[in-house]
């Protein structure tokens, strides 16, 4: 696998923080990217704020991974997040003082279920790798071989197919896979034969044939959000993503299924993450830095137009980008009435 | 009495924060409410020498805030207007200084004496600008029409919605336009900035050479006639005060005696 794809996938989502919604199950907030108390309350408070009443009603688990927290640093954490309208149903932790502080605050740490945070699917290439790759989990201290996991969990995923997927092209016949590691909401590059990899018990792999990679996503659940996604904010989600709003740049919106953007997209936007090739991304007007549908890039013109977004710009109006023969391309669309 | 605690902010350095500062808190004052102008960036204080009172700083905010002195012998009263105070920032210390909660308190204790306390807010999205903000109603996001400035704009309105609860109302000051740029569609418009960022117009203000001289004099356009800028920024505090002010007129550049004699004797097309 070549750095260029690899740093391609790595860019997926950026932010220490992700934000995973799971079908009739609300939304894991997963700060177990970060790596202190610091770092987590910074991404904490940029990140989430979509709008205070967003949350609302909403059902919300916080997974704090790995992150060693005190009573103190918890209490801030989860003043931090009611400000911000988030009271966590569930908190999850790995580390044993975290858990400590949990159990003084009156706090149980729970673990997830396994169906309840979006498994992973690495697909097979053609050239056939092995189905060893697990996830990159750091945070945990089990010392078991990496192959038993992958076998075991192959079987917990099948019943769970409305995941992310992310679809493998093998392209060297080296046994490295792709996976999206659900414990910073990254994808990263996975070395089957790296024994140091773990698994947690927050994820789950499991090994599908190449033939059934290019079905849509089976999670066709559709997060509808009004308001404006600014510079910093970001928002993922496994099923279909429709912003109310305009995606300014610097924001970024990642989405298994579609994204449609009733207004102006001038951010980052992934649609078709885990190789839903017939992913679309519309928007009224469309000018994004960059698109990516699948494992396709696509990029603005390198002559930064200032205009480029705006109602007094060039741009033609509501736009369509899809996937043609491997390659993006937009349209404009057309409504029938 | 409580006063209105406003943060003067935009994420982006050298758009014009601290002019912003200094000239909001004078033409305030001028209108005759008591003003507060608090220097928030530690470390790198420039409120003070803009204000021309840099030789009259005994004590600074640090010093109120680690109790070293009473608040009100830290505050330096204006030269030319008794209403406007200025609490300066400390200079040999850095933004780790102070915290959250200390600032909380402290704007509480400011908003009981003066009707506006004008918080200069440090560049960056850090410690510094998160205890600027912690004890702020109101806030003024400093933009000028440039992408980098507009894209950090940006971020910094997300953060500050992020705290609606605290944060009642943030509007938008748009610095440092050049009129003619815009015409020719070099520059970004009013317009188009308001397109991107979303948020309501506190006021629009021209680029003005006067302002480089005033801050060399240490003394605020706003408090003096016959600037554009400062007419802007007059015009900024009545809004603030709740008056109904328009947008100044941005082409009165183009109305010099030479421009209306050439119009003058230009035929005009249909």
């Amino acid at each position: 696998m070549d750095e260029r794809r690899r740093t391609s996938f790595r860019r997926v989502l950026m932010s220490k923080i992700a934000i995973i919604s799971r079908p009739d199950q609300g939304v894991v907030i997963d700060v177990s990217g970060c790596s202190d108390l610091q770092e987590a309350v910074e991404h904490l408070t940029s990140t989430l704020q979509v709008s205070s009443q967003f949350w609302q009603g909403i059902s919300v688990d916080l997974n704090l991974g790995g992150l060693a927290l005190n009573q103190e640093q918890l209490g801030r954490i989860l003043t931090l997040a009611s400000s911000v309208g988030v009271n966590p149903r569930n908190i999850l932790a790995q580390n044993a003082e975290t858990k400590q502080a949990l159990a003084t605050s009156g706090l149980q740490s729970k673990a997830l279920q396994n169906s309840t945070l979006p498994a992973v699917q690495v697909f097979q290439g053609q050239a056939s790798i092995s189905g060893e790759a697990v996830l990159d989990a750091t945070q945990t201290t089990s010392q078991t071989p990496a192959r038993a996991h992958s076998l075991d969990l192959a079987q917990k995923t099948s019943e769970s197919l409305d995941t992310f997927q992310c679809r493998f092209e093998e392209d060297g016949g080296e046994g490295s896979a792709i996976a999206i590691d659900t414990t910073d909401g990254r994808i990263v590059m996975l070395d089957p034969d790296a024994d140091s990899r773990q698994e947690s018990e927050l994820s789950s792999v499991s090994v599908f044939e190449e033939g059934k990679s290019t079905a849509p996503s089976k999670d066709n659940s559709t997060l509808y959000i009004r308001a404006n996604l600014r510079s910093g904010q970001a928002i993922s989600h496994e099923g279909n993503l429709i912003i109310i709003g305009d995606v300014n740049a610097g924001a970024e919106v990642v989405a298994a299924g579609d994204i449609t953007v009733w207004g102006a997209l001038r951010g980052v936007a992934h649609a078709g993450i885990g190789g839903n090739v017939s992913a679309e991304i519309r928007a009224l007007r469309l000018d994004p830095i960059q698109i990516r549908i699948g494992n396709a890039i696509a990029r603005s013109p390198d002559a930064p137009n200032f205009k480029a977004g705006l109602s007094s710009g060039p741009t033609a109006g509501p736009e369509t980008a899809r996937l043609v023969d491997g390659k993006i391309r937009i349209t404009r669309s057309h409504f029938e009435s | 009495m409580s006063g209105r605690v406003i943060v003067i902010t935009s994420g982006k350095g050298g758009v014009g924060k601290t002019t912003a500062s200094a000239n909001i808190g004078v033409a305030l004052a001028n209108t005759g409410a008591s003003v507060a102008l608090v220097d928030m960036d530690i470390g790198l204080r420039n409120l003070d020498i803009l204000m021309g009172l840099e030789n009259r700083v005994v004590y600074n905010l640090v010093d109120v805030v680690e109790e070293r002195c009473k608040l009100r012998q830290a505050l330096v009263k204006d030269k030319r207007n008794p209403n406007l105070s200025l609490l300066p920032a400390a200079q040999t210390r850095d933004k780790t200084a102070v915290n959250a909660e200390q600032m909380k308190k402290l704007c509480l204790e400011l908003k009981n004496t003066f009707d506006f306390v004008v918080i200069d807010c440090p560049a960056g999205i850090e410690s510094g600008f998160q205890n600027a903000i912690a004890g702020a109603e109101e806030a003024i996001v400093i933009v000028t029409p440039e992408m980098s400035a507009v894209r950090d704009a940006d971020r910094i309105i997300g953060l500050l919605e992020a705290r609606k609860d605290e944060i009642e109302q943030y509007r938008l000051v748009i610095n440092r336009i050049r009129p003619a740029m815009v015409k020719n569609a070099d520059m970004m418009s009013v317009e188009d900035v308001l397109e991107i960022l979303s948020i309501k117009l506190l006021g629009v203000v021209p680029e003005d050479e006067e302002i480089i001289i005033s801050t060399n004099k240490g003394e605020p356009v706003s408090g003096t006639d016959n600037t554009r800028s400062g007419l802007a920024f007059r015009n900024i505090a009545r809004r603030l005060r709740g008056e109904d002010v328009p947008l100044m007129d941005l082409d009165v550049q183009s109305e010099t005696w030479l421009n209306r004699i050439v119009k003058f004797f230009t035929p005009v097309r249909v």
